[in-house]
């Protein structure tokens, strides 16, 4: 499985905040695939106003506008981009709770 | 745990994606009790916008039925609905706008008698009266209280509104003594009132009621927010609680409702 940023496509903000897919444990998980922006962002907060700080979740997101709004809103509001996968037309993200 | 549901989500969508409001703010507008005085032209913005923004509970205060004339500025009632009460004609469109909210209606004038009994089952009042004598009562009654309030007024091309945190922020009274005398100064009735600045004021005034509920931001206490739609100059006058104001300082004179004779006001909103 090819792992990679979004870089050019993506969020700028994601660079320098790639890891391999082992470091990917998340404690919460919802696939957000065929969400349009901005619905998958507001249920990606959902779930972050009901985790603890330091928890992990992951979200698919279309490629797109989804993964290219979602993650770098995700980082203005101080959460961390663990890392971003490409799976095909989709995008897995881990973003861990400020 | 905040729980919304996935209509809730798509509903609130841009309240929960603005990062100041988010889940936790629009879980607390969903909670908040609002109540609104007037279902005129301050009153329309101010019901309309608080029901899209899902404020749990909404009480609205008029005793008059929708005529004609008041259709140039309060949006809220259709030319279908004139003779109707304006709390039911309000309402309506209010429910239909949001059927998830609560609206209590109000067919009453607000006097010292039942104006506490009615603002204690709330967290924040909207005056959008249209006489000084009224703005008085909400001004007395919310600071006896102990309630958070949005003063509005508008007349001819000029808006002016406050937010008051009672104790804690300049109450109406600390600027203004005292009302006019009832010859002194004309009612929008008398005077014309530029149909738009209603909804100018109104959103300021609904905006601070939602700012309020959810904190974001920095309220309009302490401060007179003037505007003059002719030249679209928009002036904020400082204000200060004053340790010398007959209703909230440090020797008050005024403790009654009752107290102080209030001229009856006759005048349509």
């Amino acid at each position: 499985m090819v792992i990679r940023t979004v870089n050019e496509e993506a969020s700028q903000d994601a660079q320098g905040s790639e890891s391999t897919g082992e470091n990917c444990k998340a404690d919460r998980f919802e696939d957000l695939s065929g969400v349009r922006c901005p619905l998958n962002y507001a249920k990606t907060k959902m779930h972050l106003a009901n985790m603890d700080s330091g928890q992990v979740l992951e979200i698919i997101l279309d490629a797109g506008p989804p993964v290219r709004n979602v993650p770098g809103s995700v980082q203005q509001e101080g959460h961390t981009v663990l890392c971003q996968e490409e799976l095909g037309d989709q995008w897995r993200v881990l973003i861990q709770k400020a | 745990m905040l729980k919304l549901t996935d209509e809730q989500l798509d509903r609130y969508s841009r309240h929960i994606i603005l990062q100041d409001v988010g889940p936790e703010g629009q879980a607390k507008l969903m909670e908040a009790k609002v109540l609104v005085v007037g279902a005129g032209g301050l009153g329309s913005p101010i019901a309309l916008y608080l029901a899209a923004a899902g404020v749990g509970t909404i009480g609205i205060v008029d005793a008059d039925v929708v005529e004609i004339s008041n259709l140039q500025r309060q949006v809220i009632h259709f030319s279908s609905d004139i003779q109707r009460p304006k709390v039911d004609s309000a309402a309506e469109k209010m429910r239909a706008i949001n059927p998830e909210i609560v609206v209590n209606s109000y067919k009453l004038y607000l006097d010292a008698s039942n104006i506490k009994e009615i603002i204690s089952d709330y967290d924040f009042v909207l005056d959008g009266t249209d006489n000084f004598a009224t703005k008085f009562l909400v001004n007395d009654a919310c600071v006896m209280v102990g309630i958070p309030f949005s003063h509005g007024g508008i007349l001819r091309f000029d808006g002016q509104t406050m937010t008051v945190l009672p104790g804690r922020s300049a109450c109406y009274r600390c600027s203004f003594r005292q009302p006019p005398p009832p010859d002194a100064v004309p009612s929008c009735s008398q005077a014309g009132v530029l149909g738009a600045i209603a909804g100018m004021l109104g959103t300021i005034q609904a905006a601070e009621a939602l700012k309020f509920i959810t904190g974001a931001g920095i309220l309009l206490t302490d401060t007179l927010l003037t505007f003059d739609a002719k030249t679209m100059h928009f002036r904020r006058v400082g204000l200060k609680k004053r340790s010398d104001c007959p209703l909230c300082g440090e020797n008050p004179t005024i403790h009654d409702l009752t107290e102080i004779d209030r001229a009856t006001c006759d005048l349509s909103a």
